[in-house]
């Protein structure tokens, strides 16, 4: 597991199928976008990015940088890699949710 | 008259509820008042325009209290009201009510501007017996209460005029006459002036102004951090923060003189949400003096003693390795060590990183 703040990246073997293919934009690969601050988890080497069930999948095929505002980069070996996002627990509304810094 | 169309209607009513200011068109709103009566075969009554909801409500009790129960009791004229509605409202099943109903209940916004209007009608009452004086049940079809209705009306008008513009034929002049345009028009003129909230009685109308000023977010939730959200031209005054009543003192105090204290007195979980959203969840733990029950490499899980919740807040502190920073996270208040937080955290992974940053 490589951790990047509220971003957790895992090996695995395949992309799932039925994944969606998702591009890049004008700052790189989103890997995750915070709604507050506006910084996000960024990719911009060439890498095939997927989506299933609002999950990302990451497929590349040399060692990648991930950069983000607030932490140091993490580097990706080749492969595929499956996105997590951190979560938490509110306890005066008694629900979980993703944390999104 | 497509969706388009009735989001253009909703911002309408929403802009002539909210953001027209206090002001009241006086000689109309009789007049209004003066019809509506009339419609229900009951007599002019004296008009009565409070400055906000509460005072028409301590109005109501001053009545009551002079032994007026009678007058106020017997008053409220239900079979007057009923003849208004069914003569204005006895469109249902016409073919101009079946096209409009599905285009009204699938408009985006209508949902959060119903919700809106039930939150400050509850956000009323709940604010009047705080006071310890009886509520009255606020009169139907206001422009606050029941917006999704009045933009009904005014959709299926639009429609049915447009449709009359576009065809002569006597087919749709005929399905229009299934509906009484003359008296929705007419009561939906009587809204527009001005009229926020009212309380019909026989021989009495009390009519309470529109808010002097109200504010939102960029998410069209109530919200004024700082100030009241909802002030009237008496200077009652309704406090906001995203969405939720909150406490004057939580509003209005800045986040840095908060007592943190105060979430101890709160009982409401929401409110206490948006206590720890201003005082900063770090700052409440520091000055309510959090216990920390477990220690890991350098991460710290820390609980909240708060009385009255059943539960005691759960809080795993780390260190942003890159820059140095402490924040807190919550987590459920079944884990006891900083590793099985750690483990939730990611989903129940094992919490073994490579690289962390």
């Amino acid at each position: 597991m490589i951790v990047q703040g509220d971003v957790f990246f895992v090996r695995i073997q395949n992309i799932p199928g039925e994944s969606k293919k998702v591009t890049r934009d004008e700052r790189g690969f989103i890997i995750a976008e915070g709604e507050a601050t506006g910084h996000a988890h960024v990719i911009h080497d060439d890498i095939e990015l997927y989506e299933k069930d609002s999950v990302l999948f990451i497929k590349t095929e040399k060692t990648v940088e991930v950069r983000h505002e607030e932490h140091h980069p993490v580097t990706l070996d080749p492969g595929i890699w499956k996105v997590g996002i951190v979560r938490e627990y509110d306890p005066f509304l008694e629900e979980i949710r993703m944390v999104k810094d | 008259m497509m969706t388009d169309d009735i989001e253009k209607i909703i911002d309408d009513w929403g802009s002539e509820t909210f953001f027209k200011g206090d002001g009241i068109d006086e000689e109309h709103l009789e007049e209004g008042i003066a019809w509506l009566y009339s419609s229900g075969l009951e007599s002019r009554p004296h008009v009565l325009i409070l400055d906000s909801p509460l005072a028409c409500q301590i109005e109501l009790n001053r009545m009551e209290k002079k032994g007026l129960q009678k007058y106020l009791s017997s008053a409220a004229s239900p079979e007057a009201w009923q003849r208004i509605k069914s003569f204005m409202f006895s469109f249902s099943g016409t073919e101009a009510w079946c096209n409009t109903l599905p285009v009204v209940k699938t408009a985006q916004s209508i949902a959060r501007l119903c919700a809106l209007d039930r939150l400050i009608t509850g956000n009323i009452q709940d604010a009047v017996t705080k006071r310890t004086i009886r509520f009255h049940k606020f009169s139907d079809d206001n422009l606050l209460n029941r917006f999704s209705k009045i933009v009904f009306y005014d959709f299926m008008c639009r429609s049915v005029l447009a449709a009359r513009e576009r065809s002569t034929s006597r087919k749709v002049q005929g399905h229009a006459g299934g509906i009484n345009i003359h008296y929705l028009k007419h009561y939906m003129d009587f809204l527009r002036t001005g009229c926020f909230l009212s309380l019909f009685f026989q021989g009495l109308a009390l009519i309470s102004r529109r808010p002097k000023r109200v504010r939102f977010d960029g998410s069209g939730r109530l919200h004024a951090d700082g100030e009241a959200a909802i002030e009237w031209r008496d200077g009652w005054k309704l406090f906001y923060l995203n969405g939720v009543l909150v406490p004057e003192e939580v509003a209005v105090t800045p986040a840095a003189q908060l007592d943190p204290g105060v979430i101890l007195r709160e009982g409401n979980v929401e409110v206490r949400r948006e206590i720890v959203r201003k005082i900063g969840i770090e700052r409440l733990i520091q000055k309510l003096g959090g216990k920390v029950v477990d220690s890991w490499k350098g991460y710290e899980l820390i609980t909240l003693d708060i009385p009255g919740m059943g539960t005691k807040p759960t809080y795993l502190k780390m260190r942003n390795p890159s820059i140095g920073t402490y924040h807190v996270e919550g987590v459920p208040p079944r884990i006891t060590t900083c590793r099985e937080a750690l483990s939730w955290r990611v989903g129940g992974l094992k919490w073994n990183p490579k690289q962390l940053t």
